[in-house]
């Protein structure tokens, strides 16, 4: 824990950029990608040239997008294109950085998975690492094992669909208040949720992300160097990351990811030395709905079992005790693998928030569920 | 829903590989084959090359009686596969002997489906060269 909490306070975010979100079929990932580099570029007040890391995911080509924004880079990585990679990518810059791998690193997501009807199952699924074996009988689709998850969290703990339903009429409101988000002007009250209908029946089409283009940039550096950005640096203060494969057969283990989450949660406070009642909002990746429950008893907001109850009552809402997706997350503001949670800690943290801002945030929480479990502490 | 039986929802048939033809030749004979490890004796399905509890490459296809749990299960309302006929219930059980199997529980009532609920292999033949294990629910 020494050598972690040495890491703790070190590395700062000092640049956020996001292009458009939507569908926009004359521009591929790589154009998505460059308008996000240079948002962020502004935004941090960071010159091209002192950018001499670089990492980016999804968008197909690491050297194509190097090149288009002639980088000189010490330092590259091209991970593939796993929903849990955000976490880890921002854990392993702040290494580099402190390693001195690099001075500044320039991490960019960029997708146009909109345009291109992207379907996250069936035959264009194929590949994937979990759905091939079981396909003769028609199990397909990342939204089936999350159906079948649910199905299982809410035998064992009683959960009521209406309380399934909070979570997506919440990050629904939170994009009512949330111009860049793709459902900014659409509202939807239970009614809607109700008549929407099933993708992979327990979850409606509302429980499951968008699917959409766009881009998010972040731009990192060591603390000495942060003093010179434009926008109050906002430090990554404690993370952990941690799976537990033993139990895993295809599906996630029979715990919904608790122990994973657990483990990864403890050392993401200790090195940070915050704990539960400190942190004044959290991201939390959704690509389907039931991920904020198993991600809040995994992190020990509330026992096992607990969440449903937890969120009631407007907790996780904007002026509630714990804001959850405050810009909407990827069921109402934009899709885009975990990056654009990151974004939203930042300028949470930063005041920049307009309607959804948190009052007085200082503290921020990014997490994901697997595979593999990451979840990261901002602090300003 | 549409029913197990009806062409089997119209989905592609399975990819048969060398490594996972003892289990479609087994279903042709009505037997439910997983793979268990020479090593340990785990046993483990989808074929995989080593055994997680003891890393051993070695293991050979061995029948079980298809006896089990229900895991969890699903009703898919989005055509994925191109002509599949939905919405369509597949589910996953989990065989006494440890493995999870994707599957489809055949001539169930919706108020009998139930996390837990004790299952057992059956057999449907899809075509003359196909034969699919599905399971059903034991009262
Ligand atoms: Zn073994």
């Amino acid at each position: 824990m020494d050598r972690l909490k040495s890491l703790s306070r070190k590395v700062a975010v000092v640049g956020v950029g996001t292009s458009a979100y939507g569908k926009f079929p004359d521009k591929d990932a790589t154009a998505l990608g460059v308008d996000a580099f240079l948002a962020a570029l502004d935004d941090s007040g960071v010159s091209r040239d002192q950018i001499d890391g670089l990492v980016v995911h999804r968008a197909p080509h690491i050297q194509r997008m190097s090149e288009m924004l002639g980088l000189r880079t010490r330092y590259m990585s091209h991970p593939a294109g796993w929903g849990a990679q955000s976490g880890v990518e921002v854990i392993q810059a702040v290494a580099a950085l402190e390693a001195g791998l690099a001075n500044c690193i320039a991490l960019i997501y960029a997708d146009d998975g909109g345009s291109r009807n992207h379907v996250y199952g069936g035959p264009s699924f194929r590949k994937g690492p979990m759905q091939d074996p079981f396909e003769p009988w028609g199990y397909t689709a990342a939204v089936t094992r999350l159906a079948m998850l649910y199905r299982r969290y809410s035998h064992f703990y009683g959960t009521k669909p209406e309380q399934l339903a909070e979570i997506a009429l919440t990050f629904r409101h939170h994009a009512n208040l949330n111009p860049a988000a793709i459902m900014h002007s659409k509202t939807m009250t239970l009614d809607d949720y109700w008549a929407a209908p099933w993708i992979v029946e327990p979850l409606r089409r509302n429980d499951c992300c968008l699917v959409n283009d766009g881009a998010v940039c972040l731009i990192l550096t060591r603390k000495d160097r942060a003093a010179d950005a434009k926008k109050k640096p906002v430090y990554i203060a404690g993370f952990g990351e941690f799976e537990d494969f033993e139990e895993h057969d295809l599906l996630w283990g029979p715990d919904f990811g608790f122990s994973g989450t657990q483990r990864a949660a403890k050392q993401a406070y200790e090195m940070a030395d915050v704990s539960h009642g400190d942190i004044d909002l959290l991201c939390a990746y959704d690509h389907f709905a039931p991920t904020i429950f198993f991600q809040l008893e995994g992190l020990g907001f509330c026992k096992q079992g607990e969440a449903p109850d937890f969120i009631a009552g407007g907790r996780i809402r904007v002026g509630g005790d714990l804001p959850i997706n405050p810009h909407g997350g990827h069921l109402s503001e934009s899709y885009l693998l975990g990056w654009t949670h990151h974004a939203e800690c930042i300028r949470q943290l930063r005041g920049e928030c307009g309607a959804r801002q948190v009052k007085d945030a200082e503290i921020a929480q990014y997490s994901n569920p697997g595979v593999p479990m990451s979840t990261i502490i901002y602090s300003v | 829903m549409n029913d197990v039986n009806a062409s089997h929802y119209n989905l592609p048939p399975p990819q048969i590989t060398d490594q996972n033809r003892p289990f479609w030749d087994g279903a042709k004979q009505n037997r439910l084959m997983v793979l268990r490890c020479e090593g340990c004796g785990r046993h483990r399905f989808p074929p995989v090359p080593c055994c997680k509890r003891c890393l051993s490459t070695h293991a050979s296809w061995t029948e079980v009686p298809g006896r089990g749990t229900l895991w969890s299960w699903a009703v898919i309302h989005r055509p994925y596969f191109p002509g599949a006929l939905v919405p369509y219930q597949v589910a996953i059980v989990e065989l006494d002997e440890g493995p999870l199997l994707g599957t489809n529980i055949i001539n169930a009532r919706d108020e009998n489906m139930r996390v837990g609920a004790p299952v057992r292999v059956a057999f449907k033949q899809i075509e003359n060269d196909l034969t699919l294990p599905v399971f059903e629910l034991v009262d």
